[in-house]
C-alpha cells in the first residue's frame, strides 16, 4: 500500500492555474505510484472528464477523485473532494449557481465593474456566498486550503483570530466529520510558522490534519509553464512578475515516500489522506445521467409511438409510392433494435425537433452516421435512402455497442439548419423544452496554438512586438508541417537563436503546443439535454452570446461519459438553398422543395467533371477542383468518393491516385492480399479495393480480425479522437493483435493497421459522404439552372464558402448572369432576382449603411417610388456618409447625371441637425460642376465601399500594359511545359498539411481563375511577396495533366498597379 | 514678409538624426502604440522600394527587406524642434512654434534683396545640425508654408515630390497657370522658394498642402478634386453651403489665405538636452554623436541668446536606473563648439560604466547664472557642496555604481539588491507587519565561503572552510529557490540549509550546482 494519495491538485483546466494536463498528472502519479488522485480545478470540474477517462484508459491504476476549488465571497478559495452522487450533484449546483447568478456590482470582493464591460468579464464575478455552500454542502468534504484558502489566507492578512473566525464559519457548515486542516510543506523558508499555528488550530478544534502536495504541475519541468501562467494572468511579464512567481518547482506530484519524509514530524497527516480517501464513493462512472423521455400524446409506450410515427410518414417520405419490401424489413429490424436498446424516445425527440423546424419553413438535413438509418430517412431527419444506397446500419446502431459507462452507446445523430437566425430559433426552442438549466451547448476548449502561443508567450517573455507581427505574418496557423523548425522561424522574425531568451521560448511553445487549454468556448452546434436538471450533471455557465448556456465539458468528454448530444449546426449552403428554393417559389418550373431537383442530370454532372463548381457546396475548393476532372463522377455515389477523398487522410495514404487509376483501368483492383480478397471484396468493391469511409473499417475489422461491433465501434472512436494519440495507437496495436490471431499474414497487418492510421481524424462516414454529395449535387444544379436565385442567394449568405462575393459575381459573369449595380430606386436590402439571368445587388453590400434607415427607406419607396434626388433626400434618413457611399456606388445613376454629380447633390442636402427643416425648405439647385468619374475610379470607388464590381475584373482594364501575361482562360491551350506568365488578384493561397510544404495559389483575372504550384524553397525566400501582396505575377511552366492545369512558379512579383484594387483572400499559408 | 522653415518627414528625420549608422538605407516610421503598427513616414530609399503609408510592417519588408523600422521617438523629435526653432532664432526674434517640424519667421525689416539668402543660410545650417529643410518666403505665413512644402529636397531624405504640383490634365477640373515664382538658383532644384505670384503658384498644388480634414480630404477625392485649384475653381458659396464652416476655411487656405499674427516663441531661458534611448548604449561613438547634436543646439541658443557657455553638467541614466553626472567648469567661457564638444570627449574617453546608458542629459550654464530662491518647504543640506565633494570622493574610491541606498530587489533571489538614490522625501511608515519577522540575523559572509563537506549515509555530518570547520549536529532544510529561468545567462538555482555545529555557531549552507559555499553565520 502506498500511505499516501494526492488529495489537492489542480490542471490546466483551472485555466492559468495548473500547468499539465489532467492525462500528465494520472501519468505523473502512476510513476510515483500513487492510488488514487483528486482533481480540484478551480471554480469547475473542466478537466475531470478527461483525468478520469486518462485513469480508465490505464485501467485505473489511479483512482480519479472529483472536487474543486470555490471561490468564496471574501475572495478566498475553499477546496471541497466530492464524497458521494449527491456531493458531485451538490457540487455542480454550486459552481452553476455561482457561474449563472448575476453578482451585483460591489457585492463580495469583487471590484465594481464599469459600465459597458464585455460579456467576456461580466462572467467574471463568480463566487459562492456561505449560505450558497451550506445549501449545497451535502456529500462534499472541505479542506481548509492553501495559501488561498480561507484560513491560511486569514492568518496571514489579520492574524491567528482572524483564521480561527474563518475556520469557525467553515465549521459551522461541514462539521468535525467533514473538515480537514490541509497542511502543505513547499520548502519555501518560513513555511514552518504557519504549519505550527496550522497544526494548533487544528488540535484546539479536534479537527484532523490532511497533508496535501498543492500540486499545480505535474512534474518539476511544467513550472516554467505556472510562472508564464501566472503572468498572463495579472497581465504582467516575467521580468516584472518578482516574487509572484514560484519560489521553486516543488508543486509536482510526489510520492508516498517523498510525503512522508516531507511531513516525518506528523506521519497521521499523510495517512488521513488515504483515510479520506476511502471515504469517497464517488467517480465519474456513476454519473448518473439520464436523456429526456418523450411525452406520447395519448399515453402509449414511445415504442409503439415511434412505430406509429415512422409509418405515418411513409407516403409522404416515398411520395405516395409503395413501402418496397426490403425497406419494409429494414424498417422493422431498425425499430426492433431501437426498441430493445430504449432508445426510442430518443428518435421522438429529435423527431419532433426536425419537425417543428420544417413545420416553421425551416430545412434541416441529418448528416453523418444517423443517414445509415431507414427509421431516420423515413422520419425525415435524414435524406438518404440507407437501402438504395446500401448503407451499414451497423456504424450507425447495433446491440453490442456499450460505451464507456457500460451502457449501450448512443447512436449520434446530427442536424444541419441554415446557418444564421432560423437555427438560431431551432437552438431557443430547445432551450424552451428543456429549460435553461435542463439544456446547455457543449463547450469547445479552445488551446494554445501555433503563432498566438508564441505571441502569447513572447509577450510575456518580453519580446517586442515588431518581432512578434513578424513571426504572425510570417507563419500562419494550420495544419500543415512547417518546413523550419521553430528556432528558424523565429530567426526569421528577428529572435535569433543566440537571443538568451529564444531557448525557454522553443521550451515553452513546446510545452504550450500539446494543447494547453486557453479558455473555454461553445461548439458550434452541439447541445446536451437531461431528463433531471442538466446542472445535476455537469456544471453549467453563461455562454458570450446571449440567451446561451454551456455547460463545462466538450463534445468529446459528454461522448465519453454517455451523455447524448445533438449537433444543431449551421450550414451556410442549407440557408443558400432554402432561400433559393424560396426564391423559385415564383417560378411555375420550380423547385418548390429539394426533392424536386431532378437526380440524375447529366449536364450537372459534366459541369461537375469540367470543375465548374465555383459556389458550390463541398466541391468548390481548390483541391476539389483539381481532382474533379480526373475523378469524373457520374453519379451521386461517385461524388460521396469525391467529397471523401479530398481530406488529408486519405491523401496522406496515397489513395487518390490509385482509386482513381483503378477507375479508369490503368491499375489493378486489389483487395489488400490475396489471402483475404474474398472476405474484402464484398465491402471494398464500390471502391476499387481502397479502404475510403469508416464503415469500410468497421466491416473489415470484424471480417479480417473478428472484431465484435463493440470493438469495431471503439476503433471507429479512437480514430475519430484526435487530442489523444496514445489512444489510437492503442486501438490498433489492438487490432494488429486480433488480426494476427485471426491468423492474417503480417503483409495485411500491416496494410490494414497503415490505412486505420492515415484515416485517424479524417475518415468519413459513408452516409454522411453520401448526404453532403447529394447538397454538392443539389447545390451545382441550382447554380446552372438557377442561376440567378442561387447567386443572389449565395450573395446573401455571405460570408461562406471559399470566394469571395467578388469573385462570385466575375464566376456569375461567366454563366451569363448579369449583376446590376445597387440602385437606390430598385434594391432591397438583400440581393434580388430581377428576371432568370439577372439579379440586382443588394443594398447590404453598401459598407457603413444601417440596415434599419435602409429598410425605412424601402418602406417610403414602396409607398411611392422615389422622383427625384430631392425627393430622395427628403423621404429618407441617411446620414452623410451613408449618402456619399451610396453616391459614390452609382446608387443614384437612376436620378442624376453621373456618380459625381450625385455626390455633388447628396453633399448639399440637410443636416442631421436640420431634419425638420427639409420638409419645408424650397429646393436649390445648381447644376454640378464636377466631371464625371473615369472607369479606374468607379472601379476603386466599388471596391472602396462594396468590396466588388459588377463591372468586368478590373484585371480587363490593365490588360494593354500586360503584353507578356497570359490569361487565365488561355492556359488551357498551351501545351506542358512552355512558360507562361500569369497575373492577377489573389483570390488563395494554401499549404495544404499533405503538400510537404507545396503552397498553391489561386490568381483571378478578367477570364477566369489561375492556378500556381510554388515549391517549398521558393515559398520560403518570397514568403512575405507570396502572404502579403494583394496581386502577384508568376512566371512559371504551364503543367496540364488531365486537363488540370497548374503553372509551376519559379518567378514571383508583387502586381503593383493602382488601378487594381485588393481582393480579399482565402488563405491557409 | 514671412519665412518658413520646413523639416518634412519630421518625426522620421527627428529619429534618424540620432542614427548616423543608417545613412541612406531605406528606413521607415510606424506607429508605435497601436495594435497593428502601420507605417506612417518613409525617406525616399524606401518609397523608391515601393513601401507606402498605410501598410502593415510585413507588407513593408515584404516590398523592401533590408528596411529599417523605427518607432517615434519623442525625446528626438523635442531636440529636433528645439534645433529647428534656435535656427530660426538666427533670422529673426519673432518666431512662431507652428508645427512639428514647421518654424514660421516674421522677416519684417529684412532687406527684401537678400530674403532668398537668409532662408539659404538657415537650411544649410540646418543642415549642418542634421536636419533636412527646406524654405518658403510669401507675403503671408500660409503662403509661405506651401512654398516650403513645395521647395525641392535632396531626394535622400523624405521625399516631397508626393506635395509637389502634379500633372492636371486627368483631373475634373482643370487649370492652365504658368509660374513666375522664383527659386533660390536657376539652374538645379532650390530648397527656398519665393512666392511672388501667388496665384499661379497656388492653383497646381496639391489639395494635401492646405491640410483638409480627413473627412474632407475624403469626399473632395471623390469629387475628382485634386489640386487648390481644382477647389477653388467651384463657387464659394455652394462649398460653403456643403461644408460650413470648415469647408468655407479650406477654400480660403486654398486661395492662399490671409495674413495673420504669429504666436512667438520665447527664447529659451534655460540651456538643457536630453534624450532616452530606445535602445541602450554601450559604446562611446553613439553617445558622442548625440553630444555634438545637443551642442550643436545649445550653442545655436546660446549664441541668440548673446551668452556663452561657462560650465557643462552632464548626466547619464544607466539602465539599471542608476546614473553617471559630471559637471565641468570651463576654464574660460566660450561657444566654440569645438572647445566644448572636447571637454566632454576627454571625460568620456575615461569613463567606464557597469551597465549600458539608457538616457543622456546635458545642460550649459551661460555666464550669467540665473539666481534661485530656495524654497521655503525645501530642506536642504548644511554644507551642500561640502556633501558633494564628500561624495565625488567617495564615489572616485568605490566607483559611482555602489553608491547610493540598497534597496531589495523583487525576486526571491536572496541578497538581490539594487542601489538607488536615497528618496527626495522619506516615506510614511507602513504598518505594522501581522507576523512580525523572526529568527535570527544572518551575517553573511562576502562573498560566500566554499566549503568542503562529509557525508555518512547521505547526511552531512562534517564541514569544512577555511575559517569555519566541525561536526555538523543538527540541520534543517534544504530550502530549494530558482528564477529568471527564461533568460539563460542569469538564471539561478540554490539549495538552502540552516547547520549548527557541534563546536557551536548556526550557520546557512549553500549549494549552487555541485558546489558548497557558507553563505552566512546566524548571530
Amino acid at each position: 500500500m502506498s500511505g499516501y494519495v494526492e488529495l489537492h491538485a489542480r490542471s490546466a483546466f483551472s485555466f492559468l492555474r495548473g500547468a499539465s494536463l489532467p492525462e500528465d498528472l494520472i501519468q505523473a502519479a502512476m510513476n510515483v505510484e500513487l492510488p488514487a488522485v483528486a482533481l480540484l480545478d478551480r471554480d469547475g470540474v473542466y478537466g475531470a472528464p478527461r483525468f478520469y477517462g486518462s485513469a480508465q484508459e490505464n485501467h485505473l491504476a489511479v483512482r480519479p477523485r472529483v472536487g474543486a476549488e470555490i471561490t468564496m465571497e471574501d475572495g478566498s478559495v475553499l477546496p471541497l473532494l466530492v464524497a458521494t452522487r449527491t456531493g458531485y450533484q451538490n457540487l455542480c449546483q454550486l459552481i452553476t449557481e455561482t457561474k449563472l447568478t448575476p453578482r451585483l456590482p460591489g457585492c463580495g470582493a469583487i471590484p465594481d465593474l464599469p459600465p459597458g464591460v464585455g460579456p467576456q468579464e461580466r462572467k467574471r464575478p463568480c463566487f459562492a456566498t456561505w449560505s450558497e455552500l451550506a445549501r449545497f454542502s451535502a456529500g462534499l468534504i472541505a479542506l481548509t486550503g492553501d495559501e488561498e484558502g480561507p484560513v491560511r489566507r486569514a492568518w496571514r492578512t489579520a492574524g491567528s483570530v482572524a483564521a480561527g473566525a474563518a475556520l469557525r464559519k467553515i465549521s459551522a457548515i461541514f462539521g468535525p466529520e467533514r473538515l480537514y486542516v490541509e497542511l502543505q510543506r513547499q520548502r519555501v523558508r518560513g513555511e514552518e510558522r504557519e504549519i505550527r499555528f496550522l497544526i494548533d488550530l487544528a488540535t484546539t478544534h479536534q479537527l484532523p490534519l490532511l497533508a496535501t502536495g498543492g500540486v499545480n504541475y505535474a512534474v518539476a519541468e511544467h513550472r516554467i509553464v505556472a510562472d508564464v501562467f501566472t503572468c498572463l494572468r495579472l497581465h504582467t511579464t516575467l521580468d516584472a512578475a518578482g516574487r509572484q512567481l514560484e519560489p521553486n518547482s516543488h508543486r509536482h506530484m510526489k510520492s508516498a515516500e517523498e510525503m512522508r519524509a516531507l511531513f516525518h514530524d506528523r506521519p497521521e497527516a499523510v495517512e488521513n489522506s488515504v483515510r479520506l480517501e476511502q471515504r469517497l464513493e464517488f467517480t465519474l462512472e456513476n454519473l448518473g445521467y439520464e436523456f429526456p423521455t418523450y411525452t406520447t400524446p395519448h399515453g402509449e409506450s414511445m415504442d409503439a409511438f415511434l412505430r406509429e410515427t415512422t409509418f405515418a410518414c411513409v407516403p409522404n417520405r416515398l411520395r405516395g409510392q409503395a413501402l418496397p419490401e426490403k425497406i419494409l424489413v429494414q424498417l422493422n429490424k431498425e425499430l426492433e433494435l431501437i426498441a430493445k436498446l430504449k432508445f426510442s424516445g430518443y428518435f421522438l425527440i429529435v423527431w419532433d425537433i426536425c419537425d417543428w423546424a420544417r413545420k416553421r419553413g425551416i430545412l434541416v438535413q441529418g448528416r453523418g452516421s444517423a443517414a445509415n438509418s431507414a427509421v431516420c430517412y423515413m422520419l425525415g431527419i435524414t435524406a438518404v435512402n440507407p437501402v438504395k444506397h446500401r448503407l451499414l446500419f451497423d456504424r450507425f446502431l447495433n446491440d453490442s455497442r456499450v460505451g464507456r459507462d457500460g451502457k449501450p452507446s448512443w447512436p449520434d445523430i446530427d442536424l444541419d439548419f441554415p446557418s444564421g437566425e432560423r437555427r438560431e430559433s431551432v437552438i431557443q426552442e430547445v432551450y424552451q423544452r428543456y429549460g435553461r438549466r435542463g439544456a446547455a451547448m457543449t463547450a469547445n476548449v479552445i488551446t494554445y496554438r501555433g503563432r498566438s502561443t508564441v505571441r502569447e508567450v513572447g509577450k510575456i517573455l518580453g519580446f517586442g512586438d515588431d518581432a512578434l507581427d513578424r513571426f504572425s505574418s510570417l507563419y500562419a496557423n494550420g495544419d500543415f508541417p512547417e518546413t523550419l523548425q521553430l528556432q528558424q522561424q523565429l530567426a526569421m522574425s528577428g529572435i535569433a537563436a543566440q537571443h538568451p531568451r529564444a531557448e525557454a521560448m522553443v521550451k515553452l511553445h513546446h510545452y504550450f503546443s500539446r494543447a494547453l487549454p486557453r479558455h473555454l468556448g461553445q461548439h458550434s452546434g452541439g447541445m446536451v439535454i437531461c431528463q433531471g436538471q442538466l446542472d445535476k450533471v455537469v456544471p453549467l455557465e453563461p455562454a458570450t452570446m446571449p440567451d446561451r448556456s454551456v455547460c463545462q465539458w466538450d463534445k468529446d468528454d459528454c461522448e465519453n461519459l454517455g451523455i447524448v448530444k445533438i449537433d444543431f449546426l449551421g450550414l451556410g449552403m442549407m440557408a443558400v438553398m432554402q432561400d433559393t428554393i424560396e426564391l423559385c417559389a415564383k417560378r411555375s418550373d420550380g423547385p418548390h422543395t429539394l426533392d424536386d431537383i431532378p437526380p440524375d442530370d447529366k449536364t450537372t454532372y459534366e459541369k461537375i467533371c469540367a470543375a465548374d463548381t465555383v459556389g458550390v457546396f463541398q466541391i468548390e475548393s481548390r483541391a476539389q477542383m483539381a481532382t474533379l476532372p480526373r475523378f469524373k463522377p457520374k453519379d451521386i455515389y461517385d461524388l460521396a468518393m469525391q467529397v471523401a477523398i479530398v481530406r488529408p487522410g486519405p491523401i496522406t495514404g496515397n489513395l487518390v491516385h490509385p482509386l482513381i487509376r483503378r477507375r479508369d483501368g490503368i491499375e489493378k483492383e486489389e483487395y489488400i492480399d490475396p489471402s483475404v480478397e474474398h472476405l474484402l471484396r464484398p465491402i471494398l468493391e464500390r471502391t476499387k479495393g481502397v479502404i475510403l469511409f469508416q464503415e469500410q473499417m468497421i466491416e473489415l475489422s470484424m471480417a479480417l480480425a473478428n472484431f465484435t461491433g463493440a470493438e469495431a465501434e471503439e476503433l471507429r472512436r479512437a480514430m475519430g479522437f484526435v487530442r489523444n494519440p496514445g489512444r489510437l495507437a492503442g486501438a490498433l496495436k489492438k487490432l494488429a493483435a486480433a488480426l494476427r490471431k485471426a491468423g492474417r499474414n503480417e503483409n495485411v497487418v500491416k496494410r490494414v493497421t497503415e490505412s486505420a492510421m492515415s484515416f485517424a481524424a479524417y475518415g468519413f462516414p459513408e452516409s454522411h459522404a453520401i448526404g453532403f454529395a447529394m447538397i454538392a449535387y443539389a447545390s451545382t444544379w441550382l447554380k446552372l439552372n438557377r442561376t440567378a436565385e442561387f447567386y443572389a442567394s449565395l450573395l446573401n449568405n455571405q460570408p461562406m464558402g471559399f470566394y469571395s462575393p467578388a469573385t462570385l459575381i466575375q464566376d456569375g459573369r461567366r454563366h451569363d448572369m448579369n449583376a446590376n449595380p445597387v440602385c437606390i430606386c430598385s434594391s432591397r436590402w438583400e440581393c434580388t432576382v430581377e428576371d432568370q439571368k439577372s439579379i440586382r445587388i443588394g443594398l447590404r453590400y453598401v459598407k457603413g449603411l444601417h440596415e434599419a434607415t435602409a429598410r425605412g427607406m424601402l418602406t417610403a419607396r414602396d409607398g411611392r417610388p422615389f422622383d427625384s434626388m430631392d425627393d430622395f433626400l427628403r423621404r429618407s434618413n441617411f446620414t452623410a456618409a451613408e449618402r456619399r457611399a451610396l453616391a459614390a456606388v452609382g446608387a443614384f445613376d437612376a436620378l442624376a447625371r453621373h456618380r459625381r454629380a450625385a455626390l455633388w447633390e447628396v453633399e448639399a442636402a440637410w443636416s442631421d441637425d436640420e431634419s425638420l427643416f427639409k420638409h419645408f425648405a424650397e429646393t436649390y439647385r445648381e447644376d454640378s460642376p464636377l466631371a464625371a468619374m473615369s472607369k479606374a475610379e468607379q472601379l476603386r470607388a466599388d471596391f472602396a465601399v462594396l468590396n466588388l464590381t459588377v463591372e468586368e475584373h478590373p484585371m480587363a482594364f490593365l490588360r494593354s500594359r500586360l503584353s507578356d501575361v497570359t490569361c487565365a482562360k488561355d492556359l488551357a491551350e498551351i501545351k506542358t511545359g512552355t512558360r507562361v506568365t500569369i497575373a492577377g488578384s489573389v483570390i488563395c493561397r494554401q499549404r495544404p498539411g499533405t503538400a510537404q510544404g507545396f503552397v498553391f495559389i489561386s490568381l483571378e483575372d478578367e477570364t477566369g481563375i489561375a492556378n500556381a504550384v510554388v515549391v517549398p524553397a521558393l515559398f520560403e525566400r518570397l514568403r512575405l511577396i507570396i502572404t502579403q501582396e494583394p496581386a502577384l505575377r508568376i512566371t512559371g511552366v504551364v503543367q496540364n495533366v488531365s486537363k488540370v492545369i497548374h503553372v509551376k512558379a519559379y518567378k514571383i512579383e508583387p502586381l503593383r498597379e493602382v488601378d487594381l484594387p485588393a481582393q480579399s483572400s482565402h488563405d491557409f499559408h | 514678409m514671412f519665412a518658413v522653415l520646413h523639416l518634412a518627414d519630421f518625426a522620421l528625420q527627428a529619429v534618424l538624426r540620432t542614427e548616423p549608422a543608417i545613412g541612406l538605407r531605406p528606413a521607415a516610421l510606424f506607429s508605435g502604440h497601436v495594435r497593428k503598427s502601420l507605417v506612417i513616414s518613409i525617406n525616399s530609399a524606401a518609397r523608391a522600394s515601393g513601401v507606402e503609408l498605410g501598410m502593415t510592417a510585413p507588407q513593408a519588408v515584404a516590398r523592401c527587406p533590408p528596411l529599417v523600422i523605427r518607432a517615434p521617438l519623442p525625446a528626438a523629435e523635442k531636440e529636433a524642434r528645439a534645433a529647428l526653432l534656435a535656427v530660426g532664432f538666427t533670422l529673426s526674434p519673432l518666431i512662431e512654434d507652428t508645427a512639428p517640424g514647421v518654424c514660421t519667421i516674421d522677416l519684417k525689416g529684412a532687406d527684401a534683396e537678400k530674403l532668398v539668402a537668409f532662408a539659404q543660410a538657415a537650411v544649410d545650417e540646418l543642415t549642418r545640425v542634421g536636419l533636412t529643410s527646406t524654405a518658403g518666403i510669401a507675403s503671408t505665413p500660409l503662403l509661405a508654408l506651401y512654398a516650403a512644402r513645395t521647395a525641392f529636397r535632396r531626394p535622400t531624405d523624405g521625399d516631397l515630390t508626393r506635395d509637389r504640383p502634379a500633372a492636371a490634365s486627368a483631373h475634373a477640373i482643370t487649370k492652365k497657370s504658368t509660374s513666375k515664382n522664383t527659386l533660390a538658383s536657376p539652374l538645379k532644384p532650390a530648397a527656398v522658394v519665393h512666392v511672388t505670384d501667388p496665384a499661379s503658384f497656388l492653383s497646381p498644388l496639391p489639395l494635401s498642402a492646405a491640410d483638409p480634414s480627413m473627412e474632407l480630404s475624403g469626399v473632395l477625392a471623390s469629387w475628382g478634386v485634386r489640386t487648390l485649384g481644382d477647389l477653388t475653381a467651384l463657387p464659394r458659396d455652394e462649398i460653403v453651403r456643403r461644408f460650413g464652416a470648415e469647408g468655407l476655411a479650406l477654400w480660403q487656405r486654398a486661395a492662399g489665405g490671409s495674413n495673420r499674427p504669429l504666436h512667438p516663441v520665447v527664447p529659451p531661458q534655460t540651456f538643457s538636452a536630453e534624450m532616452e534611448f530606445e535602445q541602450e548604449i554601450e559604446t562611446l561613438e553613439p553617445l558622442l554623436f548625440i553630444l555634438r547634436r545637443f551642442l550643436e543646439r545649445l550653442a545655436l541658443e546660446l549664441q541668440t541668446a548673446h551668452s556663452v557657455a561657462a560650465e557643462l553638467e552632464f548626466t547619464l541614466k544607466l539602465e539599471d536606473d542608476t546614473t553617471h553626472s559630471l559637471r565641468l567648469r570651463l576654464p574660460e567661457p566660450t561657444l566654440d563648439l569645438e572647445i566644448l564638444f572636447r571637454a566632454l570627449h576627454t571625460h568620456l574617453e575615461s569613463l567606464r560604466t557597469e551597465k549600458s546608458i539608457a538616457a543622456v542629459q546635458l545642460r550649459l550654464t551661460p555666464t550669467r547664472p540665473l539666481v534661485r530662491q530656495q524654497g521655503l518647504f525645501e530642506t536642504g543640506l548644511l554644507d551642500p557642496h561640502g556633501f558633494a565633494e564628500t561624495m565625488a570622493r567617495v564615489m572616485a574610491l568605490v566607483g559611482p555604481d555602489h553608491v547610493g541606498t540598497p534597496e531589495l530587489e523583487d525576486t526571491h533571489r536572496p541578497d538581490a539588491v539594487k542601489l538607488v538614490a536615497p528618496h527626495a522625501v522619506i516615506p510614511p511608515p507602513a504598518n505594522a507587519p501581522v507576523h512580525p519577522l523572526l529568527g535570527l540575523p544572518l551575517r553573511r559572509f562576502r562573498p560566500p565561503l566554499a566549503a568542503r563537506l562529509e557525508f555518512t549515509e547521505g547526511r552531512a555530518t562534517y564541514l569544512w572552510t577555511e575559517q569555519v570547520h566541525g561536526d555538523i549536529s543538527v540541520q534543517q532544510g534544504p530550502w530549494p529557490k530558482s528564477g529568471h529561468w527564461w533568460q539563460n545567462d542569469r538564471a539561478w538555482a540554490r539549495l538552502e540549509w540552516d547547520i549548527e555545529l557541534a563546536g557551536g555557531g548556526v550557520y546557512r549552507l549553500l549549494r549552487v550546482g555541485e558546489v558548497y559555499f557558507l553563505e552566512g553565520e546566524y548571530d
